[in-house]
């Protein structure tokens, strides 16, 4: 190591800023360089000039023309409100202001990962969900309700529907019309089913056909 | 013009104690930060006579002039009371204090645009800033007064990071501990700086040897 390399730790030697090791490896080159042995001497010389500044004390005027400034000027000013000092002390209470901050980011990390894990479970892509059926009208309690799956009847059971009537042909009619694109006349072994679903649009209708399929 | 304060007049380390050291019990400077955050004046006036001239003299060391010291203290004072309820009262009030200094002074330094000017208006200012020590012989005076006005010269030529590490580690008399706290930085950065300082100082206290 040439002197230049020494300069800077001199510069601390002086003042006793170095660690054991470091001031041990700047003794033994100063015991061989004479200019090194210089460059201390007048460091010291005008560090003790430096130094001369650091006594001595300013002229009492000036602190009282800086105090009376100053308490003319906190006459004007609002202090700080008091729900300020108050949520203050609970947030910072018995905490460093940088522990407290990265307190409050680890929760807001946390508890968004959790949040976002839950999210991602239940999207999971590739598996079907069932088909969900908001309501099933049911005719009868009694009635056997062949309904495989997937279909799923998640709400309330309903009221039965109430059975179809057959009209009988009116009386006065003397020749009977017969129009053919009237729906056939319902029978009372077959039993509708109305699906409704949680799509108000959508909505599946059962007609059993006459073999009770 | 400008001086530092008389050397013969005071011991340096009972200066640094009165100026540094924090008395009272720690309740009582808690309840005295808490009715003075609340704004109870008569309080902060405690604050401000316990620690004025630690602030002021710190700002005359950083800044150069008493003018600008003046300005700076009052600056630092008023930043004080409008965030004392953010200062934690477990805490020593002192590094809180000579942080805000250090800031309030580097802005008053940045807005500096005429170095030159202030050299001038330093000459004007010895004895309205000065405390003059009688015993001494006008002599010695006028001798002291040449060395304080190289030395504000010489400070006036370091970078502002390098004279502030300077300031407070080699006149201030904190420790790099206590430097680095301060300014926020490393202790490692806080030694490199105060090296290159004692360096650059050294050859421009050159003259007065």
């Amino acid at each position: 190591m040439n002197c230049s390399a020494f300069e800077g730790l001199i510069a601390l030697y002086v003042e006793r800023d170095l660690r054991e090791s470091e001031r041990a490896i700047v003794e033994l080159h100063l015991q061989a360089c004479a200019a090194c042995r210089d460059l201390a001497h007048e460091l010291r010389e005008s560090q003790s000039i430096v130094k001369n500044l650091r006594q001595g004390a300013v002229h009492p005027a000036a602190l009282t023309e800086v105090r009376q400034r100053v308490l003319n000027e906190v006459g004007n000013l609002e202090p700080a409100p008091a729900w300020v000092l108050v949520m203050h002390r609970l947030i910072f209470a018995g905490l460093h202001r940088k522990t407290a901050i990265a307190g409050v980011v680890l929760v807001a990390l946390v508890s968004g990962g959790v949040w976002y894990t839950q999210t991602r479970v239940v999207s999971k892509p590739g598996i079907e969900a069932p088909i969900e059926i908001a309501s099933v009208e049911l005719p009868s309690a009694d009635v056997p309700l062949d309904v495989h799956e997937p279909l799923v009847v998640v709400s309330r059971p309903v009221a039965p529907v109430e059975p179809v009537e057959v009209l009988p042909p009116e009386e006065e009619s003397t020749t009977q019309v017969i129009d053919e694109r009237a729906p056939p006349e319902p029978r009372v072994s077959q039993i509708p089913m109305k699906f409704v679903t949680d799509d108000p649009d959508i909505i599946i209708y059962w007609l059993p056909s006459d073999k009770g399929d | 013009m400008e001086t530092r304060p008389d050397i013969s007049l005071f011991d340096a380390n009972a200066l640094w104690m009165s100026q540094s050291g924090e008395t009272g019990e720690p309740s009582e400077l808690a309840a005295l930060f808490t009715r003075a955050a609340s704004g109870d004046a008569a309080a902060f006036e405690q604050i401000v006579v316990k620690h004025e001239r630690r602030v002021l003299t710190l700002s005359w060391r950083l800044l150069g002039t008493m003018e600008d010291a003046q300005d700076a203290a009052q600056e630092v004072f008023l930043r004080t009371f409008k965030y004392l309820h953010r200062f934690d009262v477990q805490k020593p009030f002192e590094p809180w204090l000579v942080r805000m200094t250090v800031n309030v002074c580097r802005n008053f330094g940045r807005k500096r645009q005429q170095r030159s000017a202030v050299l001038v208006m330093a000459g004007e200012e010895t004895d309205r800033a000065e405390q003059q020590d009688p015993s001494r012989s006008p002599y010695q005076e006028l001798h002291s007064e040449q060395q304080r006005l190289m030395l504000y010269r010489a400070l006036d030529g370091l970078p502002e990071k390098e004279r502030t590490a300077f300031v407070l580690r080699d006149i201030e008399g904190m420790t790099t501990a206590e430097t680095a706290e301060a300014l926020g930085s490393s202790e490692g950065t806080i030694r490199s700086q105060i090296s290159s300082a004692r360096l650059k100082m050294r050859k421009l206290l050159g003259g007065m040897r």
